[in-house]
């Protein structure tokens, strides 16, 4: 009985020391002029997405860095946490980095699946959440949370322009899809599908493989060549690398035409090399844009890495930039002047002109690019300038 | 080995209301990573019923967590009922799938049945994530909302803490009277010599059953609990991995001491979102933590108070055992 009730003690002074030094955390005192303004990182950087995540990271470091991290007077402290691609555990570090952190923003995060959840949270917690990459339909959608804004392309925003290019300017009109199965992949090929055939095109056949499969023979093998002139593939990393083989290998490349969202050659084109050119690709960044901007973004980015920066570093680099813009005119890192900065923002970005629809989407210039072999390699150029892409985007509008 | 002892039951009441106290100071963080803490300590104690009581480790429990989450979201959400009584249809729509699985998992023992359950889990998945708009697919159902307790609000931090110990108090008491009774009892003879059990005339079919199925009503208990404080749930709530550290949480607590996995399932997630806040290598940590404990603890944490005794026994080689117990008691 003694033990028990040692052990009772030890818990309840475990417990007292913890809060002794919670409460010292805890002693934030509100927004004031000098104070540090923080910002919570939420990316991947274990399990499959990490690659992404890194790259995110880098883009957001990037620019600010490049304005010392400092915003107007108030100094800029970034925390990053680990979301791991999980919602669970995106959750519990959103927890921490409001809870502990006492972070005035959220952004970040790769995969569409966290995106959901983490709105849930952000709109519970009342903290601005900005989305770089995560393009799931549904948070900037008919139920959209007013504290969440996305700064990269929903899904199917991209894949529209790419429905609409192919029937209308390429002039193919019977496609089939190649998506992995899951609902990123659904909602992309229904982007696709939509401008697609209001331009007279036609879905002939529709491939599901299962997410993260290298194998296409079985599903390409289903698709008869001569029903079909064009190819819509989601895929990327290394399952776009083996589908792109495996299409020259059952002959289906270089003889029909290759149409894709530009996560499909995205750190993998130079692996891809002779195989990718001729695919046409539909984005909100290539290194290939010519304005100052970009000019600017891709000399801060080689002062600290070899080549030019990729979609993801870039997605960062614009996260920030319009996370900056928007504290800077809010003057304050309160939720509601943030918010409302946000919703009036009006920028040029690396990627171009960006503004936010009435659900928090950004509205973005998306650039039809392909793949053309030069001197050494191969190289992305710019085919079609879309401006003003909303995310249920039509050629009238 | 005349010790005074407390009884388990009470044991379960005293830390639960210590658990209470310990977190009146804590700030809402601290209290939601204690709630979550309780949650996954709660549903691998479920588990241990199984693994450590009738002898049969499953990578299929996740499963039965995550299902009663989904009935709590789809309820609510997709089927406008009151969210005690989704919270009701999910656990007991997971008891029923349990109920309904169970015959045939039993079936079949060790290596086979932890493929059989591994299997089962991934079906469930799969349904979870080829849903469509009905399970969210990938996405999952976010926007689950905390019922209230007449007028108890549910919705602040402390006050969820304080109703999810509440039920696991009540969920780990009666898990706890289940161990001790006559059912309880024979399934460990049925874990360390099944035929003996049989030719002795117990029904070892039907023990196995009940184990099956009262884990998973604990392990469905805990993931509505999961699902309502998260607000949310995917297929992550159900997915190979929270079964795989359900069972490690088992394994590293000390199979068939409940407490143990308790500890072990609390403190590896507090631990997990330590880690994943200041260091990448998390995975790294918790591989190691875990050859740590089958090479060094091979009886898990449950193991510990044991082996101190031990030391101590040994540190006093004059004590005989019987006085020592006398001193003790």
């Amino acid at each position: 009985m003694r033990r028990v009730l040692t052990f009772a003690l030890a818990a309840l002074l475990l417990a007292g020391g913890a809060v002794g030094s919670l409460q010292a955390a805890a002693q934030t005192p509100s927004a004031a002029s000098g104070e540090p303004i923080r910002i919570g990182v939420l990316d991947p950087t274990t399990g499959s997405f990490a690659v992404f995540g890194e790259q995110v990271n880098d883009g957001i470091r990037l620019y600010f860095d490049g304005v010392g991290d400092q915003i107007g007077d108030r100094p800029v402290e970034l925390i990053f946490a680990d979301s791991a691609g999980d919602p669970q555990q995106t959750l519990e570090q959103a927890r921490r980095l409001v809870g502990q952190e006492h972070v005035d923003l959220l952004m970040g995060t790769v995969n569409s699946a966290v995106a959901p959840p983490l709105a849930e949270f952000a709109g519970q917690q009342q903290i601005p959440l900005v989305l770089t990459v995560a393009g799931a339909r549904d948070v900037t959608g008919e139920n959209r949370n007013p504290y969440v804004f996305r700064t990269g392309l929903a899904n199917g925003q991209q894949d529209r322009v790419l429905g609409w290019y192919t029937a209308a300017k390429l002039g193919k009109t019977r496609a089939a899809t190649f998506a992995w199965d899951f609902l990123v992949g659904e909602e992309r090929v229904a982007g696709f599908t939509e401008t697609f055939t209001a331009a007279g095109g036609e879905i002939v056949a529709q491939q599901k493989p299962p997410l993260g499969t290298t194998d296409y023979g079985p599903f390409i093998g289903q698709v008869d060549p001569s029903s079909i002139d064009v190819v819509y593939a989601f895929f990327a990393g290394p399952g776009a690398l083996a589908f792109v083989q495996q299409m020259h290998q059952f002959g289906l490349l270089p003889n029909l035409e290759l149409v894709a969202p530009d996560y499909f050659t995205a750190g993998v084109l130079d692996q891809m090399g002779s195989d990718a050119v001729g695919t046409v690709q539909a984005g909100g960044y290539t290194a290939a844009i010519d304005s100052p901007e970009n000019a600017a973004f891709k000399e801060a980015y080689a002062a600290a890495h070899e080549g030019a920066p990729g979609v993801y570093v870039a997605e960062g680099y614009i996260g920030a930039q319009v996370v900056a813009d928007a504290i800077a005119r809010a003057g304050s890192a309160e939720a509601q002047p943030l918010l409302d900065a946000l919703a009036a923002a009006d920028l040029t970005t690396a990627a171009g002109p960006l503004t936010f629809d009435d659900r928090g989407q950004a509205v973005r210039t998306v650039y039809v690019t392909r793949v053309e072999a030069t001197a050494d390699g191969v190289a992305q150029t710019i085919v079609e300038t879309v401006p003003e892409v909303g995310q249920s985007w039509t050629p009238a509008s | 080995m005349a010790r005074a002892r407390i009884s388990p039951g009470a044991a379960v009441v005293a830390i639960g209301a210590l658990l209470a106290i310990a977190s009146w100071p804590l700030d809402a963080y601290w209290t939601g990573l204690l709630t979550q803490a309780v949650i996954f300590g709660g549903a691998a104690v479920g588990l241990d019923i199984l693994v450590g009581f009738a002898g049969m480790a499953s990578l299929g429990h996740g499963a039965f967590f995550g299902l009663a989450g989904y009935g709590l979201a789809l309820g609510t959400l997709r089927w406008g009922v009151n969210p005690w009584l989704a919270a009701g249809i999910g656990i007991v729509g997971s008891t029923l799938v349990a109920l309904a699985f169970a015959p045939l998992a039993v079936r079949v023992r060790g290596l086979a049945f932890l493929t059989v359950m591994l299997a089962f889990g991934q079906v469930v998945w799969g349904l979870a994530t080829r849903g469509g708009s009905a399970t969210g697919g990938e996405n999952g159902l976010p926007g689950v909302p905390r019922p209230s307790l007449g007028p108890w609000d549910l919705s602040g931090a402390e006050a969820f803490y304080l109703f999810t110990l509440l039920m696991a108090v009540a969920a780990i008491y009666a898990v706890v009277r289940f161990a001790g009774s006559a059912v309880g009892q024979s399934l460990i003879g049925v874990r360390d010599n099944e035929t003996r059990m049989a030719a002795l005339g117990y029904d070892v079919r039907r023990l196995r059953i009940i184990a099956f199925v009262v884990a998973a009503t604990v392990g469905a208990v805990f993931g509505a609990l999961s699902a309502a404080f998260n607000g949310f749930v995917g297929p992550g709530s159900l997915d190979w991995r929270l079964s795989a550290q359900l069972l490690l949480s088992v394994v590293v607590g000390g199979a068939g001491s409940l407490w143990g996995p308790f500890v072990a399932g609390a403190g590896l997630h507090m631990l997990e979102t330590y880690f994943a806040g200041t260091t990448q290598r998390w995975p790294l940590v918790l591989g190691l933590l875990y050859i740590v404990t089958v090479v060094l603890l091979p009886g898990g944490i449950a193991s510990l108070p044991r082996l101190w005794r031990q030391r101590r026994r040994s540190a006093r080689p004059a004590a005989t055992p019987r006085s020592r117990s006398a001193s003790e008691s």
